[in-house]
């Protein structure tokens, strides 16, 4: 009997099991059961719920385990995120695990080979690096940590080794939105949450793609409007994308065009008396840029002042500088200046990676409070973030070089002393003096130490850098020459930044471990380990706690408490001390869970209150603050600082800005001026260049190029550039060229008829590509609040490979 | 691979009806009834590669406005490949660079990747 044959009965029943599911999620009804792929007894599918591995948007999914392995993936109904619907990256997120190349082994590099080692082997390199010099270690980690890998490398890093070198990837993609939040509000992360897309009447999309990057959004918007709402979509961009086929208008700029944008739609709104007066009065205040001392509070400006400030941008002087008609800018200012409609703005990339990110944050958060679109559902300004946690883990967990858990700062005395006393350490413990953002942090790992690099040592977890990082030819491949410095990468495939490590590090992913994550709307979701990591691989915090330990047992006095006890002592339910270092004893408890609980101590100084994990166990995610009802639920918060939703707003209040910088619960509205970008075309490199992502692609691909049919449609980056420019230079389709920039060169073949239809003087290049890493081309100057890099704006000029 | 997807539709019951005329012309679709604006269907491909490129062709089609992914069942695929031996060793500087030039007849579909290999 031939397999066909065999499998055609319950192939039949997985169909109408998969149509009555469809039709299920179509109806947006939530009472069907999950398929099940074999109808015999105890040979049944398990199924249970975790967020997709892949962006920020923090769909559910539901994973089918059979015999070990993951062998489907469903959209989680009962998600309100996603309503049981995925975009096509669920084909594939069960698929990444399963790559033929998983690292399942330590290795360590000998004489330019790479040999393997024992996990007890590589505890003790990594131990004797720290110890040669623990200042000179650094931890660069990520968005995709989970919280509690995250929060154990915080801990081990500054409680434990008193050394805040530490930073994440998410200083290269979300860091402007962390200071444009902290500068208008006093507080991280935004007001609003994904149920303004179910309200707007307006989508603003600022330098942003979400019909690719955050499809599963965008189709909330996209989905009313087939149903026949009347919803205005506006696309503000460098280049056209999917996003812009669906806008009803387009506004094309130039790089920095979005500041002026955003200046001439407040001085419309002045001039017009078409701001709210009353909003303003009761509930902002107005700064500026301090030139004499710059720093991220600025000085209090007089609304006058303000008004002065933003009078020169007339619609024509915006249009001089962005590119963008003046009429076209009209109608946005004139959609924010109707109070009936509910306005709501989109951002990711477009305005994080630029070296006036922190401004152009600031100037678009304070055209909707000048405007009062801010506070209904519908009406918010809103960033999305790249990677599943980065909320979670970064902004949160605070695993940035300055910070500390809950929104605390290294610099200040009383946070200092909040975490010594939830970690039980010594009082004077944490360093005051803050780390090396990522930019600095790579810039003296790769700078001789001779000449002052004092980085020796690096340990990369969950990213890759070695493709990630501007000018790499700066900040990372010099490296390979500096015999005196140390890379350690934890990963779970090969990588750009393996092949110059010097201790690779195999590492459990997604559900091959325990994990919570935060999302880009204030949403904690929790999984448990449902399938085991191949060969040796181990989760990364217990990579972390284990180097700990092995530390400890040196005694190293940082890595004990003041007791004397191991820093990451954990206990059983007896309250019995369990080895969680060893790998057999990790799971003898849920270490996440008691990681979870301690940090949770820290989360409510900044009122981003987490409920117990067992909360999380139960639910699809909530979102902060989370707070106790006197029956003894656990409620969550859809709207910061609105009464009725926001349980810290006082009665009577409105709108409280509960953690003004300026102490009286009033936000900033900001003006900052148009600025040129660091690096513009000019004779010797005549265009700019900007670099994303694309459909296909998450990120580095590492995960995403693993997968044949992903792989085939877009298998490797190319060079998109508007037809005319390609034809003045005699390029054709299809043909490689050179791309140069004053810090490297790459060859990319052509594509003139792609899908960002760049306009004329503009190229565009996907960053997926290890073979072709466009990052040894683009610029590493960055914001001067929030320290991250434009990945969007580098002179280029593109020379034709003569055959 | 078994997939279960949801196609939305312009809510105009004229092009309901084309949508699904179309897709019952695709032998690898079987349709469930029309909720609304939205279209339920199971689509059984032998491999990821075909079920995502139906999806796409799904996506092409007049007043679709959108194809959201409901259910994947893949317990007989195992085609993860290490990066470099599925995306192709066509670099530009192995010797083996044959990178072939997209098409220039915009009848095609331009939003697929020009470089994407012919035979896949």
């Amino acid at each position: 009997m031939n397999r066909e044959t065999t499998n055609r009965p319950r192939r039949e029943f997985i169909k109408a099991s998969a149509l009555a599911m469809a039709t299920a999620a179509a109806g947006g009804r939530s009472t069907l059961a999950l398929p099940v792929l074999n109808r015999e007894p105890g040979d049944a599918v398990s199924w249970a719920k975790a967020p997709c591995r892949f962006c920020g948007t923090g769909c559910h999914v539901q994973v089918g385990v059979q015999d070990g392995k993951v062998v489907a993936i469903a959209g989680d109904k009962n998600a309100e995120v996603n309503k049981g619907l995925l975009c096509v990256k669920g084909y594939h997120v069960g698929g990444i695990l399963y790559g033929k190349d998983r690292l399942t082994q330590p290795m360590l590099k000998r004489n330019g080979k790479f040999e393997p080692i024992s996990w007890a082997a590589a505890l003790d390199v990594i131990a004797d690096r720290i110890e040669m010099e623990p200042s000179g270690f650094a931890v660069y980690g990520s968005g995709q940590w989970t919280i509690p890998e995250g929060y154990a490398a915080q801990k081990f890093m500054k409680g434990g080794l008193a050394n805040n070198h530490i930073d994440p990837n998410a200083r290269l993609c979300m860091a402007s939105a962390v200071t444009g939040f902290l500068a208008t509000y006093g507080v991280d992360e935004p007001a609003g949450c994904y149920d303004d897309l179910d309200q707007c009447d307006v989508l603003i999309t600022w330098g942003n793609n979400p019909a690719e990057m955050h499809p599963v959004l965008f189709s909330r918007v996209v989905d009313r409007r087939s149903r026949g709402e009347d919803i205005l979509m506006i696309d503000i961009s460098t280049r056209r994308t999917r996003t812009t086929e669906q806008c009803q208008h387009f506004l094309q700029m130039k790089g920095h065009g979005d500041l002026a944008i955003a200046n001439a739609v407040a001085r419309y709104l002045i001039k017009n008396k078409a701001y709210n007066p009353t909003f303003v009065e009761k509930y902002c205040n107005f700064k500026a840029p301090d030139p004499d001392n710059p720093n991220l509070h600025g000085k209090p400006i007089s609304f006058d002042e303000y008004c002065r400030m933003v009078e020169p941008y007339t619609p024509e002087y915006a249009a001089e500088k962005s590119g963008v008609p003046a009429d076209q800018i009209q109608l946005l200012a004139e959609l924010f200046a109707n109070p009936d409609l509910k306005i709501t703005s989109l951002w990711c990339m477009g305005m994080n990676q630029h070296t006036r990110g922190t401004a152009i944050n600031c100037l678009v958060h304070g055209i909707h409070l000048l405007s009062g679109h801010f506070g209904r559902p519908g009406d918010a300004p809103t960033s999305l973030t790249g990677q599943p946690s980065a909320c979670g883990t970064v902004r949160e967990v605070g695993t940035l070089a300055h910070a500390l858990p809950g929104g605390r700062l290294v610099v200040n005395e009383e946070h200092r002393q909040h975490a010594e006393t939830f970690w039980n350490l010594p009082s004077g413990r944490l360093n005051p003096k803050p780390g090396y953002h990522t930019v600095k942090m790579w810039e003296q790992f790769c700078t001789p130490t001779e000449q002052g690099g004092d980085i020796h040592t690096i340990w990369v977890q969950v990213t890759n850098p070695g493709q990630t990082l501007p000018n790499l030819n700066k900040l990372f491949g010099p490296k390979k020459n500096l015999k005196d410095k140390f890379l350690i990468v934890s990963d779970v495939y090969p990588t750009a930044t393996t092949q110059l490590a010097d201790l690779i590090l195999p590492s459990a992913m997604w559900v091959e471990k325990n994990g919570v994550f935060g999302n880009s709307e204030r949403r904690t979701q929790q999984w448990f380990k449902m399938v085991e990591p191949p060969g040796e691989a181990r989760d990364d915090a217990w990579q972390t706690i284990a180097v700990a330990r092995r530390l400890f047992e040196r005694g190293f006095e940082g890595m004990k408490d003041k007791d004397g006890q191991f820093l990451f002592r954990m206990t059983d339910d007896e309250g019995n001390e369990v080895p969680v270092w060893q790998w057999e004893k990790y799971y003898s408890i849920n270490v996440d869970r008691a990681l979870f609980e301690e940090y949770r101590q820290f989360t409510r100084y900044k009122h981003k209150d987490l409920a117990p994990y067992d909360e999380y166990v139960k639910a699809r995610g909530m979102r902060w603050p989370v707070v106790q009802r006197p029956d003894g639920s656990w409620k969550e918060t859809r709207f910061r600082f609105v009464e009725g939703y926001d349980p810290y707003v006082e009665k009577g209040r409105g709108i409280q800005f509960y953690h003004s910088s300026t102490k009286d619960d009033r936000a900033q509205i900001w003006f900052h001026p148009w600025e040129p970008p660091a690096e513009l075309p000019d004779e010797e490199f005549p265009f700019n260049l900007c670099t994303g992502r694309v459909l296909e692609h998450w990120h580095t691909g590492t995960m995403t190029r693993r997968v044949p049919q992903l792989s085939r449609a877009v298998p490797v980056a190319y060079l998109e550039m508007n037809p005319e420019d390609a034809a003045e230079l005699g390029v054709q389709n299809g043909e490689v060229v050179r791309v140069e920039s004053r810090r490297g060169a790459i060859e990319l073949p052509v594509w003139t008829n792609g899908r960002g239809y760049p306009p004329r003087g503009e190229v565009f290049v996907p960053f997926f590509d290890e073979n072709r890493l466009i990052n040894q081309v683009t610029l590493d100057a960055i914001d001067p609040f929030s320290k991250q890099p434009d990945y969007k704006k580098a002179a280029v000029r593109i020379v034709r490979i003569e055959p | 691979m078994i997939t279960s997807l949801v196609v939305t539709v312009n809510a105009d019951s004229r092009a309901i009806s084309h949508v699904r005329c179309a897709i019952s012309e695709h032998p690898d679709f079987e349709l469930g009834d029309t909720v609304q604006n939205r279209i339920p269907v199971v689509l059984e491909a032998p491999d990821s590669a075909s079920a995502e490129s139906a999806t796409r062709w799904l996506s092409s089609l007049p007043d679709v406005v959108q194809v959201d992914v409901v259910f994947v069942a893949f317990d007989e695929v195992d085609d993860a490949r290490p990066a470099n031996e599925v995306t192709d060793n066509r670099t530009p500087d192995d010797g083996t660079n044959s990178i072939e030039p997209g098409s220039d007849d915009q009848t095609n579909d331009n939003t697929s990747n020009p470089f994407a290999t012919r035979n896949s």
